[in-house]
């Protein structure tokens, strides 16, 4: 899914906005020798639609449905479900809710608010992907993709989801497609057309159960991730240097 | 005896060190695959029937058991400074792979060159065995071991310690099988040093010191290869979670 020079210029044009490199890069502020080497390989990032419209004061979203790639993108954007939006929160989130709660049962004046980690953070996108698969995500995503399951799990785990495979992702699992833009910190949750406050809201509105679950489950992830930079450390010494 | 142990440890150093082909042809490790192939070359090369064959070649001479010794004291060299890299012995490393170790290193080599060019030879003989009555050939070979020796005593010590405390198991095999092999190194040149004083021929106690070494330690790095190994497929079974 690439976007190509010649169908971003075309939308420069229809948006009145500088066709020039060198005037694009003094607009945009994104490095001219970064926008030249896109043009002459013919692939332009996502990232620089997504920075131009917001410079030229458009909506990211709708801008980027613009393109072949993104067609259905604005169409298949609907209101993130509850299990995606509780895959963004992460282990200190959840228990900055706990705390809060406590808080309340003790305090009645307390109004604390919490605000959520921003994203992305630490496995969060794997978080997301987990959240929508039905199945064999993971599977289809690297059939349909071209991609090594090995290299899409890397990619997921290392917060690397580059945006063609987040949306194609969303689309293999019928759910919101801009979800995954918002996921891997392409778009603000604003520009992916997630409600404000939307984690907040529906982390203050789970159950004490399904909270503590969640707490759980995202210290046991936050443990598995500790342990694993704890054991690729490990790795360096012996098996290193002799491995 | 000493042919089967010649002809096996060609083959477990070469099967191991021919499974860290792929992994060295992308980077990683390339200093043990490289002591891998110098090790199996220096006993290829001291094989009998190689030996005899080589022998042949280059009329009836011994030339290539000075090579052989060379290749034991490069593979040795690597796989030093490899053990002192993983024990965390950065001295040590510095006295075998650093300058100082260098020039040790090339004056061993010389001293070899030197040594061998003593020794009166008339007919091809593996580990110039059928002279091993003179005694150039037994400061040779005790030249040739006290290097191995020299490696063994700036690597043995850090090892065992930085084998001590909680280890993954596999991690923990390839240690002791690490510091078996630099012990049979230890053990070797007593072997010589036992059977000069008893007027016995050095060779057969020797040579099987040595192939138990080599195995011990080729196996050792196998372990530490599997260690590896499954730590990355803990990783990435963690991914595919």
């Amino acid at each position: 899914m690439v976007i190509s020079s010649v169908d971003f210029q075309a939308w420069l044009d229809s948006k009145s906005l500088p066709t020039n490199v060198s005037e694009l890069a003094r607009y945009s502020t994104i490095h001219r020798s970064t926008l030249g080497h896109q043009m002459n390989v013919d692939r332009i990032k996502v990232t620089t639609i997504v920075t131009i419209a917001r410079v030229a004061k458009l909506d990211p979203l709708t801008e980027l449905s613009r393109f072949t790639p993104f067609e259905d993108l604005e169409a298949g954007t609907s209101t993130p479900t509850q299990r995606e939006l509780l895959s963004q929160v992460s282990h200190g989130d959840a228990l900055a809710e706990i705390l809060r709660r406590s808080e309340e049962r003790h305090r009645s004046d307390s109004r604390r608010q919490i605000t959520c980690e921003s994203l992305p953070f630490p496995e969060s996108t794997k978080a997301w992907f987990d959240a929508i698969d039905t199945g064999d995500l993971r599977r289809r995503l690297a059939e349909s993709s071209g991609i090594a399951p090995s290299n899409l799990s890397s990619l997921l785990t290392e917060n690397k989801l580059p945006p063609a495979l987040a949306v194609n992702a969303a689309r293999l699992s019928r759910s919101s497609l801009s979800s995954g833009l918002v996921v891997i910190g392409l778009l603000t949750a604003e520009e992916g057309r997630w409600p404000p406050r939307a984690r907040e809201d529906c982390l203050r509105a789970v159950d004490e159960l399904t909270l503590i679950d969640l707490a759980t489950a995202k210290l046991s992830a936050w443990k598995r991730l500790v342990k694993r930079k704890a054991d690729a450390a490990n790795i360096s010494d012996f098996v290193d240097a002799l491995g | 005896m000493t042919e089967i142990g010649s002809v096996l440890v060609i083959l477990i150093c070469g099967a191991l060190t021919a499974r860290r082909l792929p992994s060295a042809m992308k980077g990683q490790n390339v200093e043990i695959f490289a002591a891998g192939v110098a090790l199996t070359v220096a006993f290829t090369l001291i094989n009998p029937a190689v030996y005899a064959w080589i022998g042949g070649i280059v009329g009836n001479g011994n030339i290539h058991d000075p090579v052989s010794k060379i290749a034991l004291f490069i593979a040795f060299a690597i796989l030093g400074s490899k053990l002192a890299q993983a024990a965390g012995a950065t001295r040590a490393k510095i006295w075998i792979v650093g300058r100082p170790g260098r020039r040790i290193l090339v004056l061993f080599c010389a001293a070899i060159v030197a040594l061998f060019f003593l020794i009166r030879t008339d007919h091809s003989s593996p580990a110039l065995v059928d002279f091993s009555d003179q005694p150039a050939t037994i400061i040779y070979t005790g030249v040739t071991l006290l290097y191995l020796v020299y490696v063994t005593c700036w690597v043995l010590a850090p090892l065992i310690r930085s084998a001590k405390g909680h280890k993954p198991p596999l991690e923990r095999i390839s240690s002791v099988f690490l510091v078996l092999g630099l012990l049979f190194v230890l053990g070797d040149i007593a072997a010589l040093g036992v059977s000069t004083a008893a007027h016995l021929p050095f060779a057969e106690p020797v040579l099987i010191t040595a192939d138990v070494a080599a195995v011990s330690a080729v196996v050792g790095l196998g372990f530490a290869r599997l260690e590896r190994r499954r730590i990355q497929r803990i990783k990435q079974a963690e991914f595919l979670a």
